[in-house]
């Protein structure tokens, strides 16, 4: 059955899209406002698609720690950090959130690995260790952009300022128990409000007022301009932790994970593929797995790309030949009637966040 | 603890306003600004020409040619200031008992200027024709040392680094060893001097304002200050006693952590508005009643943001009617020297009734229009209670509150008093392993950890031994990448921290981190990212100084690290007082404890051990052995240098009782003095040592001959092992073992107060002690019960930990059963 947010009925975006069983919403205006919302003042979000998992028992963080690529033994009450999960072949999962909330964890995950993620670790939480799908009983609102501060100090009333990133912390508004995180995705301010689902519709519109809402499809572009992993979205090939780039959500010192072993033997066999980030002409139709060249050689092939309003350009992920993986080479990409086109390679971010330039005051 | 009311007798200032206190008091009131164009270092590089400089001074008028050979810009500064305070206070030094007079100084850069002369003349015309004598003022506690021998000082000596909250917290600590009557008078205050290290550094770190800095309005960086402040405090019985005219009341100060970044202060104010709570809570005050603030006032955008918030928590609707300045508006930021000057202007307000302005105020520019920050112009406001913030790198706050001298106003009731502190966590990391087990099996088996040098290549020294460090790892102490931030000396504090907690069973929880107190000390202090820097700065110029290093070149970069790791946001101190800082940080502790400033304490204690510290120590003759060290041997050559992570778990008795905590031991006195024999030296007649033991005893109610253990501070140096053995020999005579850790760890600096207290903990729990190795020639003339062979074992129901530091410091603590 097909998730659906409960503000769907109320706040009808233009478009929606699926993704896995879950309707998101893809669009309320069109793109160029909406990303002019999220980079220049502030988007708000619907993120009631996002899956929330309670751990609790006296072994949660074992448990976590046995399953998390990331090591949280030392995430303090209030905090969050992005961790990968891993199978045991060391393929990614999904990216989640781990919060502690100090007497219990709260484990966050994508709209296309909720069910994934929640069934994966409900089947492996041994006895003591309760593993409950939240996801029904509370909806998420997010706010990105360079002053999201300002639009949620001006909703909520408390300090925004102590709010530190990745930290948490519970908040009252019109009588009701929220809870707010700093934890975005587009690397601008990003904050996210859980609350009961009745909360979450109350909430919606009064953010509305301060704000213009913004779909996942500007997030989707805004994620990619500043390389936050899209697992659903990189991992349709033969994405790996390595050839992705994404090492840095993995502690490969960590005494042990679900995947270690796996991982430890691909980074031992070397890698053959790595990813690095292209642009393109915003004319140019491109494929998902289009040949990309360099000196008239095939070394990869396109593995995700979007266009994107900040650039004016076509921008995706390459996965080539890991001796072709350098920024500011020129190779070329074949598009879907078998031109080529020029396309540089780039280094993350591929813009730079107003936010990094703007003080919470 | 007593509640003792503290008083303020005297004040001594120099700074860019001038050579005195009233110079300062009428160019402040005047509103004039004592930032200027730089003349005393190359600008070139720097994003700034001007400083609040410390100009007309005359060095020869003040000191003689000797002393002026032996003196750096921050000894001069400090004596100068304290010669100004003790005239105010009518201090007749000759009737004074020397040894209840104490100095207690904030700085953070302290001797730099000596050190970065030595390091510039190692790297341009190399190590052999450096000069040894510049490293004898490097240390940061020199200034202290200075001023105790200017005066005759013989009490407790301290040296404060929590960078720019140094001075005040200084205060803070001489008020608390005031109140439990540990002095008759203690001159406290801060000091820096200008230092090429500070300007690059915050250059680096795009912090300086191209011109004079405008606080609280125009807030585009801060503009880099130098001077020093003294105070001297007494309790008020004492000042009556003598018939002082009493300038002010120190009512109360506050300290706390943010642990919320490495270097930035939490916008949000919620760190500083828990120490100007603790500041007014101890001094028994409403925040309606403080009628003046004088504000931290930097002038960055960090700090002008984020301290009107602070203070709108702690003072709500009050606040605007509450003048708030910025003295570093005029003098620029004094760094270390910033706290103490700006308590001093508290004192000068509440006398004169006199608000000092916040100059070059931009009214178009103010971000918070409703508050009063007595724009450009000193103001006649009837002021009883002042309020000081100074707030530092590493997210340490320090406020101190300070009152109009009335005779009938109330010592404030504190939060609270309790008895006995008691010592329930034990952490270590070194050479001698990881864990307090394995340097309890070192202690025991007699086993040195020191060897040859292997992590470097020592054959261009005479000393190629030392204890080294193993290599560390972040995996069971904190993630990845908090490890990559941190650099040598904060990776082994934090190890040994997490250690301590561990074994303490505390739990981390976010109710314990804001009752949890840190205090950290360090001997060396993180000499190898200090040299890393400097030596960008020396060999490329300002301008390649390094943004990412700077930060941690603070002596409490490490506290903030912790503080962040383990969310504790309690009080939080650094002390650096050479060999004798581990010691001193537990009695700090204590004493926090004791008034219920937070009901644990996390001391810990780190020295590394590196390259730099090898060569500087091998130049000075006598420091360091080529063969073994011989610790109170006729036929001693010298020391070794040892790393250490040392952290030690203090809680009040009732409180660990109370949840069942195993108590390793309790601390039960202490005795702190210093002796004013020569610069870097130790007096070998050890007559200040002898009362820094007996004050131990006597504090603590025992007799020598109930002592069942020392573990002392001989190392192998001849002049300071002869020292502490006159001094056994004249508390203890021939009936206590003694041991000397040293010999099996090498000197760990800063931090071998706490190695000797592993050793007290182990005699006093399993009644092993620790001997002295490679013994065998005792001086004939100090027969005492040396412990020469591992494995000796007796019942130790009192056990005396001895440390000491270069310049005559000496601390001893008593800890029993």
């Amino acid at each position: 059955m097909t998730y659906r947010s409960p503000l769907a009925k109320k706040e009808n975006a233009l478009t929606t899209q699926l993704i896995g069983k879950l309707e998101v919403p893809w669009e309320f205006t069109s793109l160029t406002e909406e990303y002019r919302a999220l980079r220049e003042k502030a988007g708000l979000l619907d993120y009631s698609y996002l899956g929330r998992l309670e751990i609790t028992g006296e072994n949660a963080l074992d448990f976590l720690q046995a399953q998390l690529a990331r090591d949280i033994e030392f995430l303090m009450p209030e905090q969050s950090m992005p961790c990968l999960l891993l199978t045991g072949e060391a393929r990614p999962v999904d990216m989640v959130m781990v919060y502690n909330q100090e007497d219990h964890f709260l484990v966050e995950s994508s709209p296309a690995g909720r069910d994934i993620v929640s069934n994966l670790l409900k089947t492996a939480a041994p006895d003591g260790v309760t593993v409950k799908d939240l996801s029904a009983t509370f909806g998420v609102l997010g706010l990105e952009g360079p002053y999201a501060w300002q639009v949620l100090g001006q909703v909520l009333d408390f300090e925004v300022s102590v709010l530190a990133y990745q930290g948490f912390l519970a908040v009252k508004w019109a009588g009701e128990q929220l809870l707010i995180s700093r934890s975005g995705f587009t690397a601008e301010y990003g904050y996210k409000i859980y609350a009961p689902p009745e909360v979450i519709v109350k909430l919606w519109p009064v953010f509305k007022e301060k704000c213009r809402p913004v779909g996942y499809r500007v997030l989707e572009v805004a994620m990619l301009e500043v390389r936050q992993p899209n697992i659903y979205r990189e991992l349709a090939d033969d994405g790996t932790v390595i050839r992705c780039g994404f090492n840095w959500l993995v502690d490969i010192q960590k005494e042990n994970f679900c995947g270690k072993k796996a991982l430890q033997a691909q980074r031992e066999a070397g890698q053959d593929y790595l990813t690095v980030g292209f642009t393109i002409s915003r004319d140019v139709e491109l494929a998902v797995g289009n040949p990309v060249a360099a000196v008239d050689t095939e070394v990869g092939r396109v593995s995700y790309f979007l266009y994107s309003p900040g650039l004016d350009k076509i921008l995706g992920v390459a996965r080539l030949k890991r001796e072709w993986v350098a920024s500011g080479i020129s190779l070329q990409v074949q598009d879907i009637h078998g031109q080529w086109h020029l396309a540089p390679t780039c280094s993350a971010p591929y813009i730079t966040p107003k936010s990094w330039s703007t003080v919470i005051a | 603890m007593k509640n003792l009311r503290v008083v303020i007798t005297g004040i001594g200032i120099i700074c860019a306003h001038g050579l005195n206190r009233e110079d300062f008091w009428s160019g402040a009131v005047a509103g004039k600004s004592g930032i200027g164009p730089l003349k005393s270092l190359d600008s070139k590089g720097l994003r700034t020409n001007v400083a609040g400089e410390i100009t007309n001074y005359q060095p020869e008028q003040h000191f003689s040619p000797r002393q002026l050979r032996r003196m750096d810009r921050a000894g001069q500064y400090a004596v100068v200031a304290a010669r100004e305070a003790v005239a105010q206070a009518a201090l007749n030094l000759k009737q004074l008992d020397c040894y209840r007079a104490g100095v207690i100084l904030g700085t953070s850069l302290g001797g730099m200027q000596s050190g970065d002369h030595f390091h510039r003349q190692w790297l341009t015309q190399g190590l052999r024709r450096a000069r040894p004598s510049l490293l004898l003022s490097y240390p940061i506690h020199t200034p202290g040392d200075e001023i105790a021998y200017d005066l005759g000082f013989k009490g407790p000596r301290s040296v404060i680094s929590t960078a720019c909250a140094a001075g005040a917290n200084a205060l803070g600590l001489a008020r608390d060893l005031l109140c439990s009557g540990r002095a008759d008078v203690i001159l406290a205050g801060g000091v820096d001097p200008l230092c090429l290290l500070s300007f690059s550094g915050f250059s680096s770190l795009q912090a300086l304002c191209a011109g004079a800095c405008a606080p609280y309005s125009r807030s585009d960086g801060i503009s880099i200050g130098e001077g020093a402040a003294v105070l001297v405090m007494e309790p008020l019985e004492k000042a009556l006693e003598r018939e002082a005219g009493v300038l002010a009341e120190f009512l109360g100060y506050g300290l706390s952590a943010d642990a919320y970044h490495p270097t930035a202060p939490d916008p949000g104010g919620q760190g500083a508005a828990r120490a100007m709570r603790q500041a007014l809570g101890m001094s028994g005050l409403l925040p309606e009643q403080v009628n003046y603030i004088n504000g931290h006032g930097t002038g960055t955008p960090a700090n002008d943001l984020s301290e009107p918030k602070a203070m709108r928590r702690v003072f709500g609707e009050h606040l605007p009617a509450i003048p708030i300045s910025s003295t570093k508006s005029m003098l620029g930021h004094t760094l270390g020297a910033a706290g103490a000057i700006e308590a001093a202007t508290c004192v000068l307000a509440v006398q004169r009734d006199l608000v000092p302005p916040t100059i070059n105020f931009q009214p178009d520019s103010n971000k918070a229009t409703d508050l009063d920050f007595v724009p450009n112009c000193s103001r006649q406001h009837q002021v009883d209670v002042a309020l000081s913030n100074s707030f530092a790198f590493g997210g340490n706050n320090a406020c101190v509150v300070i009152g109009k001298y009335r005779a009938t106003r109330k010592p404030s009731p504190g939060r609270e008093t309790a008895g006995e502190i008691v010592i329930t966590g034990l952490g270590a990391v070194g050479a001698a392993g990881l864990g307090v087990a394995e340097w309890w099996r070192c202690f025991s088996s007699g086993e040195a950890s020191w060897g040859a040098i292997k992590e470097f290549d020592a054959t261009a020294y005479r000393c190629q031994q030392g204890a080294e460090m193993p290599v560390l790892s972040p995996r069971g102490y904190t993630s990845p990448g908090a490890w990559r931030r941190m650099d040598t000396l904060s990776r082994q504090a934090l190890v040994a921290s997490r250690l301590a907690w561990d074994d303490a069973g505390l739990p981390r929880t976010r109710e314990t981190g804001p009752e949890t107190a840190v205090i950290f000390a360090t001997g060396s202090g993180p000499t190898e990212t200090v040299a890393a820097f400097n030596r960008s700065i020396i060999l490329k110029g300002p301008a390649a100084a390094n943004p990412k290093l700077f930060p941690n070149t603070v002596m409490n970069a490490a506290t903030g690290h912790i503080c962040l790791a383990m969310g504790f946001k309690g009080p939080t101190s650094t002390i650096t007082t050479g060999g004798v800082s581990g010691s001193t940080a537990l009695i700090y502790a204590s004493e926090i404890l004791r008034q219920g400033m937070a009901n644990v304490a996390l001391v810990v204690c780190a020295d590394e051990f590196n390259e730099v510290l090898l060569a500087g120590h091998d130049c000075l003759p006598g420091l360091l052995t080529t063969e073994k060290p011989r610790p109170f041997d006729q036929r001693n050559s010298g020391a070794l240098l040892g790393a250490a992570g040392i952290g030690l778990v203090l809680e009040r008795r009732d409180l660990a009782e109370q949840r069942q905590a195993r108590i390793y031991a309790r601390l039960l006195g202490y005795g702190m003095t210093g002796d004013n024999y020569k610069k870097g030296g130790v007096d070998p007649q050890g007559q200040e040592w002898t009362r820094a033991m007996s004050d131990a005893l006597k504090s603590a109610g025992v007799q020598p001959e109930q002592l069942g253990y020392c573990a002392a501070a001989a190392s192998g140096v001849a002049t300071a092992d002869r020292a502490e053995a006159v001094a056994l020999s004249a508390v203890c005579g021939q009936s206590v073992p003694v041991g000397a850790p040293k010999s099996l760890t090498g000197d760990c600096m800063g931090s071998s107060g706490a190695v000797n207290v592993l050793a007290a903990v182990l005699a006093l729990t399993k009644g092993e002690l620790t001997p002295s190795l490679n013994l065998a020639a005792p001086p004939a003339d100090l027969p005492l019960n040396h412990v020469t062979t591992a494995g000796t074992r007796a019942e130790v129901p009192y056990a005396l930990v001895n440390s000491f530091a270069y310049g005559g410091n000496y601390v001893s603590l008593l800890l029993g059963q």
